[in-house]
């Protein structure tokens, strides 16, 4: 059991290294872009390469941030419930949020597969295969989906899901800092 | 609108309510509005349309500006931003009836500038101003409410992170967006400065005598920390606005620069670097979520042909078009108690814009006029969704913090008429851009 529990973290953070590092990445070609415009030199293919980060970088993240409480969501009912009619809207809620993502990944999938099949090549300076760039949305809602159902299974354990510890932890330290400064004058 | 039309469209609106009230998250009630749209009410294969409609709107070169504002802007708060403003800004408001409490203003807008969330600078400026502001004996009122008018302000002072989705959403050049925002900005700014300035000359005992006196350059000597802060927004706006660079350049530039900022100011460090990065990570991921699913839902809304009816019935029944202005004012102050700014402008995006540009307002000055609205209907007495971030900094009832706000919510209002009026506020500086 331990096993997975250490494998699914590894693959949140992962996941979200990847997608800071997409991140640097887009900071670093455009500085390159910009240099490289000053002395001449024209860096081939950054900006589509730039544009394929963008949506590495918002894709790959996305289980980390959603266990982060990052994906932001209405609270003025759900937070107003605690004990059983708690858990069973959690669960109605994640049951639909596990659905619509999981749709999605599949049609990510699908287009990154069409793409695959009819052999899609990008237009712009530098050619590759498209589905390359594509896979990330497929890839980083794959590991929402299975951060997701990690959730269902924790909820119906009688547990809270991940983003509700974590806002309770963020709440949590919010108090204390402002307890530190009030007490330390 | 014909009658099936009205009722595909109520239908999505229950199911929109259904999910946000369920507490289902935004970006996912908007996919799923867009998927049960296009699976009903439509023969468009819905695993073709979602992703290629996700992949379309971000996979894009101006994209990129926002991940790195907002990298910057998580840089520059870890660099005791906040401190350095308040530091470095006192000595030369001081003398302004009214004193620290300008400092307040100034700080707020600057940093709501280079934050991009209201709702995050209240409670930073806040968590740093407020016990300072009272403990010197300022009116806990004017400081309650200069904290809460002053952080919707910077939202209209680039490098906003609202703007750039504005943008995004009505396809509009972010450039002249960012050009637009500036003078209403300053104009909102020199509002809620004056109304102080009134104040502490009418009242007595609004802002305690200060005994400190200081020599010119013992001002320079202590606001030297601002001058790297004044340097990088005004880089940022400077180059942008010359035309030497592209939004996507000058944040590009503004993160450089946050990082040689930390530097000096010795809070830079990897453990700094990497928390500062990895908050980046979420708060954009969590940005383009909620954009791809409204692209999603744009897309979906478009082949049902709603919002085209939706424009089309509003056109028919004649309205003033300051009339259709006001009724979306209203309509944003309601939402604006329960949603965040950003949020909120992606949510409607799909419905209003095509209303507003049908009606005959141009989507450039409707940019910063939304974005006031979204912002004033934050601090909308007495639910206002920044109200209970000073609710919670304070530990004042509600209705106490939306009585001090008040006075700084009918200023942001009185602002929103006067662009409405003279819509040349917003327009002129760009304007200028073309006649280069």
């Amino acid at each position: 059991m331990s096993v997975i529990r250490t494998a699914l973290e590894a693959l949140y953070r992962w996941t979200a290294y990847a997608g800071a590092v997409f991140i640097i990445g887009i900071g670093l070609l455009i500085t390159s872009q910009v240099l490289g415009r000053e002395i001449g030199v024209q860096v081939k293919g950054a900006d589509d390469i730039t544009a394929w980060s963008v949506v590495a970088a918002g894709f790959l993240p996305l289980a980390h941030t959603y266990r982060m409480n990052g994906q932001i969501r209405v609270t003025l009912l759900i937070e107003r419930l605690s004990g059983f009619p708690r858990r069973v809207l959690e669960l109605l809620v994640l049951s639909v949020a596990l659905f619509f993502v999981g749709y999605l990944c599949f049609s990510a999938f699908d287009m990154a597969w069409d793409s695959f099949r009819f052999g899609d090549l990008s237009q712009g300076l530098i050619v590759i295969p498209l589905w390359i760039p594509q896979i990330s949305i497929g890839t980083g809602t794959l590991v929402l989906v299975i951060a997701i159902i990690d959730d269902v299974i924790s909820t119906m354990l009688g547990r809270a899901p991940s983003y509700v510890t974590a806002a309770v932890a963020a709440s949590e330290q919010h108090d204390r800092e402002i307890s530190d400064r009030s007490g330390g004058g | 609108m014909s009658p099936d039309l009205a009722q595909v469209a109520f239908v999505l609106l229950l199911f929109m309510f259904l999910f946000l009230g369920s507490g289902l998250w935004i970006a996912l009630s908007l996919l799923g509005v867009g998927w049960i749209g296009l699976t009903f009410f439509s023969s468009v294969p819905v695993e073709k349309a979602m992703a290629t409609s996700i992949w379309q709107t971000n996979a894009s070169w101006t994209l990129a500006a926002l991940p790195l504002f907002i990298w910057m802007g998580e840089i520059l708060f870890r660099a005791r931003l906040s401190e350095i403003l308040f530091r470095g800004l006192a000595p030369w408001l001081g003398w302004l009836p009214g004193r620290l409490l300008h400092v307040n203003v100034a700080g707020c807008g600057i940093f709501a500038a280079v934050c991009g969330s209201s709702a995050a600078t209240t409670a930073t400026i806040g968590r740093m101003s407020l016990p300072e502001l009272l403990a010197r004996g300022y009116n806990r009122n004017l400081a309650i409410g200069s904290l809460a008018g002053s952080g919707t302000l910077g939202l209209l002072i680039p490098p906003s992170i609202i703007i750039i989705v504005y943008g995004v959403s009505a396809d509009v050049s972010i450039v002249r967006l960012f050009m637009a925002g500036i003078l209403p900005g300053i104009m909102m700014m020199c509002l809620f400065m004056g109304y102080i300035v009134i104040s502490a000359l009418l009242r007595h005992g609004v802002a305690p005598v200060e005994a400190e006196t200081m020599s010119f350059l013992e001002r320079i000597r202590r606001s030297k920390g601002l001058i790297p802060v004044a340097l990088l927004i005004g880089g940022v706006i400077g180059s942008i606005y010359s035309g030497i660079a592209t939004a996507t350049e000058a944040a590009a530039g503004g993160v450089i620069g946050a990082l040689i900022l930390s530097a000096i100011s010795r809070s830079l460090s990897l453990e700094m670097f990497k928390e500062s990065l990895l908050a980046a990570t979420r708060l954009s991921c969590m940005i383009f979520l909620i954009l791809s699913g409204a692209a999603f839902l744009t897309t979906s809304l478009a082949y049902a042909g709603i919002p085209a009816a939706i424009a089309n019935w509003v056109a028919s029944l004649e309205l003033n078009p300051y009339a259709l202005i006001a009724a979306l004012c209203l309509l944003y102050v309601i939402l604006g108690c329960f949603i965040e700014g950003i949020s909120m402008i992606v949510l409607t995006a799909t419905v209003v814009l095509p209303l507003v540009s049908q009606a005959g307002f141009d989507l450039l000055w409707f940019g910063i006029f939304i974005i006031m609205v979204v912002e004033t209907a934050q601090i909308t007495p007495p639910l206002g969704f920044n109200l209970f971030v000073i609710q919670g900094l304070t530990g004042q009832n509600i209705f106490r913090v939306a009585g001090a706000t008040l006075p700084f919510f009918l200023l942001l209002l009185v602002g929103i008429v006067l662009i409405t009026v003279f819509p040349e506020i917003a327009t002129w500086l760009p304007s200028t851009l073309d006649k280069r």
